[in-house]
Formats: C-alpha cells, structure tokens, sequence
C-alpha cells in the first residue's frame, strides 16, 4: 500500500495511506491530476493545522472501507435524520473550537460524510433548547434591534406565567 | 466559559444552514429562528422551508392532510394572535417546552406545501366557517374547514360561509382572512372588534373527503378577551392541556 504525505499549515509532515487520504475528494483529485505519484513529496494542506489534520485522518482511517455515499441526493425531500453512529459520537466528544475546526476542514478538504457528521453533532447540540439555551451554549450574540429585543421580553413574559 | 474565536455564527453561511437543515421538528427551527438576526434570516431559506411540512408522500395514509405546515400541528404546540385596534399585531406558537415563541418570519410560509403534488394539483382551496364548535358554546368559538377542490362541481358546503384563497397564500395571509370572520362576529354580537383580545388556532383534524376534493383540514379558533378571559372554563381547559 502506498503512503503520502501531508503538510500541514503549521508546518507538521504527516504520512497516510494513499487509500485513507482518498476519503477527501480534495487530495484525491489532486493525487489523480498529478498521475498519483506523489510519494516524495508533501501535499499542503494550508487551510488545516496539525491537530485538526490528525483528527480527520482518525476518522477517515476509521472509515476508510466505507460505501460511497449515494450520488444525487434530492436535499429538499431527503429525510434527514441526526441519527450518528455510536464510534462518531465518541470522536465528535471535543470541544467547540475543534469541533467547527473539524467542520471547517471537511468542508474544505471535500469529505462529504465527516462534514455530515459535524452538521448533526452541532444539530443536535441545538434540538430541544429554547432560544436563549441554544444563545449559552454557542456563546452566541443577541443583537436583535430594540423593537425585536421587545418582542423576545414578551415571549419570555408569557412563558413565565 | 468559551473563550475560542471560532463559533457557530461565524462559520460559512451554508454549513450554518445545512446544521439547521437538520431541525425537522418546528419548535426547534422556531427556537434557532429566535437565537439571533442571522439565523432568523437563514430560517426563511426555501431549502429549510421544505421540511416545514410533512413528508407527502408517508404521511398522508398516516395523518392527512400531510401538505399543512407544521406549526398547525398539534403536538407542535398552538398557533396564538393578539389583536389590537382591528389588527393583528403578533403570531406566536405557543409550545408544551419554551412557553411562547414569535413566528413573525415562519408565517410568511405559505400555508400549505409549495412543494406539493396535491396542492399543485387541485383547481382550488376554499374554507368555510361555522359558529360554535360544540352545542353549548358561544359565539366565541369558530370551526373553520379548509379543503383543496380538484373539481369545481364538488359538493358545496351547505350553510357555510366560504370563501376562497391562492394556493400559495401565506399563513399569514390565512389567519388574517378568519380574523375578518372573528371581527364580523364581534360586531354582530355587538361587541368591540377593534379592541384587544387574542385568538387561538387549533388544528382539529384533518381526513379525506369526497372523492373530487383532496382533502379536508378543520381549524378550531377561540376568541378570547385580554385581560378577562370571558369564558374562563374554557381558558383553564385550555391551558391545561
């Protein structure tokens, strides 16, 4: 089996099974336009640290023998279930940051399900919160203007009652 | 205490809206609707308005009509409005877990799904109304029919006020065209229709009727006065539930 290696943006050489490293359509591309002969020299990844390009190739190690997923998927009708597999649950189990780092450099390295299961975890991280658990648990920002500001105090008026 | 830069709001604005595409229950979608300015907006995408209503192909053996938005769902919670000065002024669902949530942006959906074959397919949808849901109840109470006609020589309802209204018209646009209905019994019970009171809107049911229409779907609405509710039994009923 043939290796590559990765170089991250932080400057860290990481060597991969060829095989693994095809779970992301990004390297896989790039392996196929350069006649998939790249053993002597690194593929940069820049977007993506150490740290996080050690945890995406866990999980496409993990899932190196997987089916493709199917092609075609009509995303306004597909059910979508947050249904994760109890291994990506456990991988998923980090903080936020590494969490939408994860996010992040799936969307830009083109791994489809890992991006997937990034989405779901962060759903579900939402699923059954009022507006102002979900505002806590994201440190999110309420800037809604003054007269939306007043239309939040009588919601939260009314569900006190 | 989170301290990172990264967070959720400052993600790409398609991975943010790819994590709320998978909130398919609406009480979840109304609550990231209420997080922040940003993802009320994102809420609105016609690619998370789909699931918005139920799956129309599955549901229909299950719980027709499967082509009404969600927020007429019972378990969802109740569809609340005030009015004041003869409008109304605010929409709110009102959920079993988070009490009141506004819904300013989600009735801007249209009130039955644009992604239907069997709203696409019918010639017309008309609704009906009749005072009084049970034989003792006040004018207060109105039973509403809405139903999509696939044949215009279908059976008109008997003794039913009808009226009829786009098939993309929003729920907005719905609830303010029973709301004229509430007003005109206001006025003919000699009461103010342009003083402050909220109204409820309740799924009943919905089922398959006449074979030349595609479905039925009843809207129980109670009318009920600000500050004293006048018919306190059925308020207390109500808000038990």
């Amino acid at each position: 089996m043939s290796t590559i290696k990765l170089l991250s943006s932080d400057n860290a050489e990481l060597a991969v099974d060829k095989e693994v490293a095809e779970r992301s359509i990004l390297i896989k591309n790039m392996l196929e336009d350069v006649g998939g002969d790249m053993s002597d020299q690194a593929i940069p990844i820049p977007n993506v640290n150490e740290a996080v390009l050690r945890k995406v190739i866990e999980w496409c190690e993990h899932h190196k023998s997987d089916p493709p997923p199917p092609a075609d998927e009509d995303s306004d009708s597909r059910k979508k279930s947050t249904d994760i597999e109890e291994w990506d649950q456990k991988f998923m189990q980090v903080d936020q940051e590494m969490l939408f780092e994860i996010i992040l450099a799936a969307n830009y390295l083109d791994i489809k399900p890992l991006l997937d299961v990034g989405c779901k975890t962060v759903a579900n991280m939402i699923k059954g919160k009022s507006p102002e658990e979900i505002r806590k648990t994201f440190n999110i920002q309420n800037d809604f203007t003054p007269e939306e500001e007043d239309q939040i105090r009588r919601e939260n008026e009314w569900a006190e009652e | 205490m989170e301290t990172s830069s990264l967070t959720v709001t400052s993600l790409p604005i398609e991975i943010q809206t790819e994590i709320l595409s998978y909130l398919s229950d609406i009480v979840d979608q109304a609550c990231a609707g209420r997080t922040c300015p940003l993802w009320s907006t994102l809420i609105c995408e016609r690619y998370l308005q789909a699931s918005r209503y139920h799956n129309t192909d599955k549901a229909v053996t299950i719980r027709p009509p499967a082509t009404v938005h969600k927020i007429f769902d019972i378990s969802a919670g109740t569809v609340r409005c005030d009015a004041t000065n003869g409008s109304l002024v605010s929409y709110q669902l009102k959920t079993h877990r988070h009490g009141y949530l506004d819904l300013a942006t989600l009735v801007e959906d249209p009130m039955f799904s644009p992604f239907s074959e069997d709203v696409a397919d019918c010639e017309e949808i008309e609704f009906g109304s009749t005072d009084g849901i049970f034989d003792n109840d006040p004018t207060d109470t109105i039973w509403f029919k809405i139903r999509t006609i696939k044949d215009l020589n279908a059976q008109p309802w008997v003794g039913w006020q009808r009226k009829s209204l786009a098939k993309n018209a929003s729920i907005k646009t719905w609830i303010n065209a029973i709301f004229e209905k509430i007003k005109w019994n206001l006025e003919e019970q000699g009461d103010d229709p342009q003083g402050s009171f909220e109204i409820y809107l309740c799924e009943g049911s919905g089922y398959r009727g006449d074979p030349r229409d595609a479905w039925i779907l009843d809207i129980f609405v109670f009318i009920l006065s600000g500050g004293t509710p006048r018919y306190p039994q059925l308020r207390d009923g109500w808000e038990c539930d």
